[in-house]
């Protein structure tokens, strides 16, 4: 039950954490109360200056805001792709996705930048620029044995940036492991063994692929939105614990 | 004072104030209450409603006690004016 708690932003859990872990421990929930906190996460995020007075006042860094926006726009240009993709793949034809598959990634690269904070903000987009030349080279590059070269930048590009943009959220961080491991690190090693031929059955029924495919995208939308309402100010453990009307002894 | 939307939490907050009027109490203590009181409430409704309630300064939440124990606020005429 406490992994539910892990979903409220980091100053909420710095302060009510303990009293809802005591009355959970009372009386564990039932389906109604676990519905109950997952909207009252909701409601925490929606709503920061409960707990910590003035953090509504400032707006997000355009920084980040851009890179909720990226990311949401990324992650529903990847639903949009896997969709049709699972379509066209059912009906027997081929459909190209180069420009679209281009076109996300950059947006995810946005979102990932925006997501780092600045004092990285060179080394992250270095690294990110190495891999999209070796990722480019290995694609242009007339090579038998390319896909060993492209598979694996593929996985570390796609999975560096949903990593890279969910550190900045205030989640837990078994709640960001949470996140990466099921919209990443499950979905898209069978996804590649699949079109790589290595789990037949998965690739002869093309529906299986869609869910597969729509958890990272829900993934960035996910994402994206807390980036957009929370600003990426809020990070665990920084949160002051003591508010005006609080009485001290 | 900081005015808080209480929207959905409108009415377990009141419940709490009722509650809150007999005397301080814990939050494990509150929700007994305001479930008799209200029905059925979850424990983040609760916990919600009392961040909005202090957050309207209408109550105060003592850091000395564990766990933390809620209580009015103290009425102020130079705070209300």
């Amino acid at each position: 039950m406490s992994r539910l708690i892990g979903l409220y932003p980091g100053p909420w859990r710095a302060r009510y954490a303990a009293e809802l872990r005591d009355l959970l421990a009372a009386r564990p929930p039932g389906l109604a109360g676990r519905l109950d906190l997952v909207a009252g996460a909701l409601d925490a995020w929606l709503h920061p200056e409960l707990v910590a007075p003035g953090a509504a006042e400032p707006r997000p860094s355009p920084r980040v805001r851009l890179a909720g926006l990226a990311a949401i726009a990324g992650g529903a240009l990847w639903l949009a792709m896997a969709v049709t993709l699972v379509v066209v793949a059912s009906t027997g034809r081929d459909a190209d996705f180069t420009v679209a598959g281009w076109v996300v990634l950059l947006l995810l690269t946005v979102a990932a930048l925006g997501a780092t904070p600045p004092g990285r903000a060179r080394v992250v987009g270095a690294g990110i620029l190495v891999a999209a030349l070796l990722f480019g080279v290995g694609v242009v590059l007339p090579w038998e044995h390319k896909p060993l070269l492209v598979v694996p930048l593929l996985l570390v590009v796609f999975g560096g940036l949903l990593t890279i943009t969910t550190l900045r959220t205030g989640l837990s961080r078994p709640v960001q492991v949470a996140i990466v491991g099921v919209g990443f690190g499950l979905p898209f090693p069978a996804v590649i063994a699949a079109l790589a031929g290595l789990l037949p059955a998965l690739a002869s029924a093309p529906i299986v692929l869609l869910p597969l495919l729509a958890v990272y995208g829900a993934a960035w939308l996910f994402v994206g939105g807390l980036l957009l309402l929370d600003g990426g100010r809020r990070r665990p453990g920084t949160a002051s614990s003591t508010r005006p009307t609080e009485v001290a002894a | 004072m900081a005015r808080a939307s209480m929207g959905r939490f409108a009415e377990p907050a009141l419940w709490i104030l009722v509650a809150l009027g007999r005397g301080p109490a814990a939050a494990a203590t509150l929700l007994v209450t305001v479930r008799r009181l209200d029905g059925p409430v979850g424990p983040a409704t609760l916990i919600g409603a009392l961040a909005r309630l202090e957050r309207s300064e209408l109550i105060e939440r003592s850091t000395a006690d564990r766990p933390p124990m809620y209580r009015l606020a103290t009425y102020s005429p130079e705070a209300s004016s």
